[in-house]
């Protein structure tokens, strides 16, 4: 697997885990053949650096998955993406140090508008979560240093479980 | 009285689903987008819940300054083993990782305060 199959494996794996940690069930992530169906009208993009990597990483939803997803209504569409797009990163910060590599993230930046896209390089086409009616997308924009190699070292670095509370 | 806790985080979705727990819990809440705001609000709170990465002061800058006054547990996307360590050395009373469970926090919760 080249780095780059990696980190879309491990955001196709974060993504499905952490809709379902809101109850919300979402089908395996598939790439769309075409671009221009997409329909994401409110989205959230957090970059990242490391010593060896640096990229950006937007999760967008169209309303039916934002709604499907919300766990109050008074959350105001806007805050709700930036907080799963922290959290989805969050998550994959914590997948990549089980491959002993660490990143430093910034806070989220939200972005509305019409049939939100990207234009990246090579394969644009987002990862798609499907949530009942909606869709979710994860564009992953990495620059790796050549000759990164990913190896999977499990306990690598210790990272505490989600949802429990750790007490002192 | 209920007790009052302050809950800090950049994130308003976050405060909110916090709050509702807790105040399903019986607590009253006092909210803050920061560190530095979190300090402002700290008084009359009987422990704070706080995120890690925040605008202006983080988590751990937070729990530094604020440990000595009240308990703190972190509540963040955060999970490696040497950040939890520089909270614990910072005085912070716990760790928790996003998405919370309400009943692991108010657990948590009623453990510290009562
Ligand atoms: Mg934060």
């Amino acid at each position: 697997m080249t780095p780059h199959e990696t980190f879309a494996a491990l955001l196709s794996e974060c993504g499905r885990a952490l809709f379902e940690a809101y109850g919300v069930s979402s089908t395996e992530a598939s790439r769309p053949a075409r671009v221009e169906g997409l329909d994401a009208r409110v989205a959230a993009i957090i970059g990242f650096t490391g010593d060896s990597l640096r990229g950006s990483l937007m999760l967008g939803m169209n309303p039916e998955a934002l709604e499907a997803s919300r766990q109050t209504e008074r959350d105001r569409p806007q805050d709700w993406i930036a907080e799963l797009t922290n959290q989805l990163v969050g998550r994959f910060k914590n997948r990549l140090a089980a491959y002993d590599v660490d990143i430093v993230i910034t806070t989220p930046l939200v972005i509305r508008g019409e049939r939100l896209s990207p234009v990246m390089d090579g394969d644009a086409a987002p990862l798609v979560w499907t949530l009942g009616e909606g869709r979710a997308y994860g564009w992953l924009d990495v620059e790796v240093q050549p000759g990164l190699e990913l190896v999977e070292r499990p306990g690598a670095a210790a990272v505490a479980a989600e949802g429990e509370a750790l007490l002192f | 009285m209920n007790k009052r806790i302050l809950v800090v985080d950049d994130s308003p979705s976050v405060r909110q689903q916090v709050a509702m727990c807790l105040e399903q819990g019986g607590y009253q809440v006092v909210e803050a987008n920061d560190g530095v705001e979190g300090l402002e609000r700290l008084g009359g709170c009987a422990m704070a819940i706080c995120d890690v990465n925040m605008p202006r002061m983080g988590g751990i800058e937070f729990a530094e300054k604020a440990a000595g006054a009240v308990p703190i547990v972190m509540l963040t996307t955060e999970g490696r083993a040497e950040l939890i360590a520089k909270a614990r050395a910072a005085g912070a009373k716990g760790w928790m990782v996003k998405p919370f469970k309400p009943e692991q926090l108010l657990s948590a919760v009623k453990k510290i305060v009562g």
